[in-house]
């Protein structure tokens, strides 16, 4: 077997690979230090996936923060309003609980634009929370590297049956503190 | 001793115990044996577990002459491992029912532990893919949702997410590589 591709690295380390490929591409990694090496950096990168903090939480990630220690902040928001969350060495993590009308809701679109309404990211088709009219963002300290997030503009976009609609805007302060 | 003599000189080097040979074995196979374990066993201590006893498998063949094509000490390695697995899943499954007769503890995550350089950086490698393969990720990865609920949302096969996901990992992976050298 010569260097799989980086696909196949990716199938490997999710268990999606055949059970003679997986066989084949074990045998060729214990010689070869190049692939090793990729295999390994592969590993690193979906245990980052599992262990990163998304942007926008399922209630389920909700749930399984909300018992992590410390307790993160919860800081709930209603359309048209401005908050802060306080993001520090002793409260790395927080969230905010956006609120909105979300029922019947079949698709919720999210939008963050910067304090000069520069789009800095959108994430269509998110997970929300129609029965308590929910969409839950995460934040934590180590976002402050990130551009413009500071004083950060978030709406949301609803579709149901009858049309999209925009259901809410909200003016998200971040308020990092250096340790 | 140079650390890439062959798997062949290195063993006969372990078995007349000449110094250090031991620990160029250990170097050369331990981070296989745990990528094997990782990918197998699914947990560190596990992974770490593998390394351990098949080090010690190992270790003990080749001094005794046991070994008997030491070209092939990379498939003899390999081979241990997957006894060396068989074995701990047994086990593993066996102490799993007893801890589950003994009692249920619920399970508390720790909190993220990436540093902020690492966090910039996936945030800026994601952001590079295109929409379809960053929403499969997310999908996937972020919303724990199988191969299945994601291409019911994207209107895709499962397969195809599957394709997709590769996909979107390997360019992942290599924009993490690139950044990390600059």
């Amino acid at each position: 077997m010569t260097c799989p591709n980086l696909e196949t690295i990716a199938a490997y380390t999710l268990d999606e690979l055949g059970e003679e490929e997986q066989r084949a591409f074990e045998e060729h990694y214990f010689g070869c230090d190049a692939c090793l090496a990729q295999a390994q950096r592969m590993r690193r990168l979906v245990d980052e996936l599992a262990t990163t903090l998304p942007p926008i939480l399922t209630r389920a990630r909700r749930e399984r923060l909300e018992a992590s220690d410390p307790r993160p902040t919860a800081v709930n928001v209603q359309p048209g309003e401005t908050a802060s969350i306080r993001l520090a060495g002793d409260a790395p993590v927080g969230f905010w609980v956006m609120h909105a009308p979300l029922a019947g809701a079949e698709r919720v679109d999210f939008e963050a634009r910067d304090a000069g309404g520069n789009t800095l990211f959108t994430l269509s088709d998110v997970p929300f929370d129609a029965e308590r009219g929910e969409v839950v963002l995460a934040c934590q300290i180590h976002y402050r590297s990130l551009p413009g997030v500071t004083k950060m503009h978030a709406s949301l976009v609803a579709t149901d049956a009858r049309g999209s609609r925009k259901v809410g805007e909200y003016l998200l302060d971040h308020r990092f503190e250096s340790a | 001793m140079p650390p890439e003599v062959s798997d062949a000189e290195l063993a006969s080097l372990v078995a007349s115990r000449e110094s250090r040979a031991e620990a160029v074995l250990f170097t050369r196979f331990a981070p296989r044996i745990e990528l094997y374990g990782l990918k197998h066993l699914r947990s560190q201590p596990a992974a770490d577990d593998l390394v351990q006893q098949v080090m010690l498998i190992v270790l003990e063949a080749v001094r005794a002459g046991k070994v008997e094509d030491t070209s092939k000490l990379a498939s003899f390695v390999l081979g241990t491992c997957r006894n060396v697995t068989w074995d701990l899943r047994r086990a593993a499954g066996r102490q799993e029912r007893v801890a589950r007769e003994v009692a249920s503890l619920p399970d508390t995550v720790a909190p993220p532990s990436l540093s902020e350089l690492d966090v910039a950086r996936l945030f800026s490698c994601m952001h590079r893919l295109p929409e379809r393969e960053s929403s499969v990720v997310r999908m996937s990865f972020l919303e724990d949702q199988t191969a299945e609920e994601v291409g019911g949302r994207l209107g895709l096969t499962p397969g195809n997410v599957r394709v997709l996901r590769h996909r979107a990992l390997a360019k992942l992976s290599s924009c993490l590589q690139a950044k990390e050298g600059s």
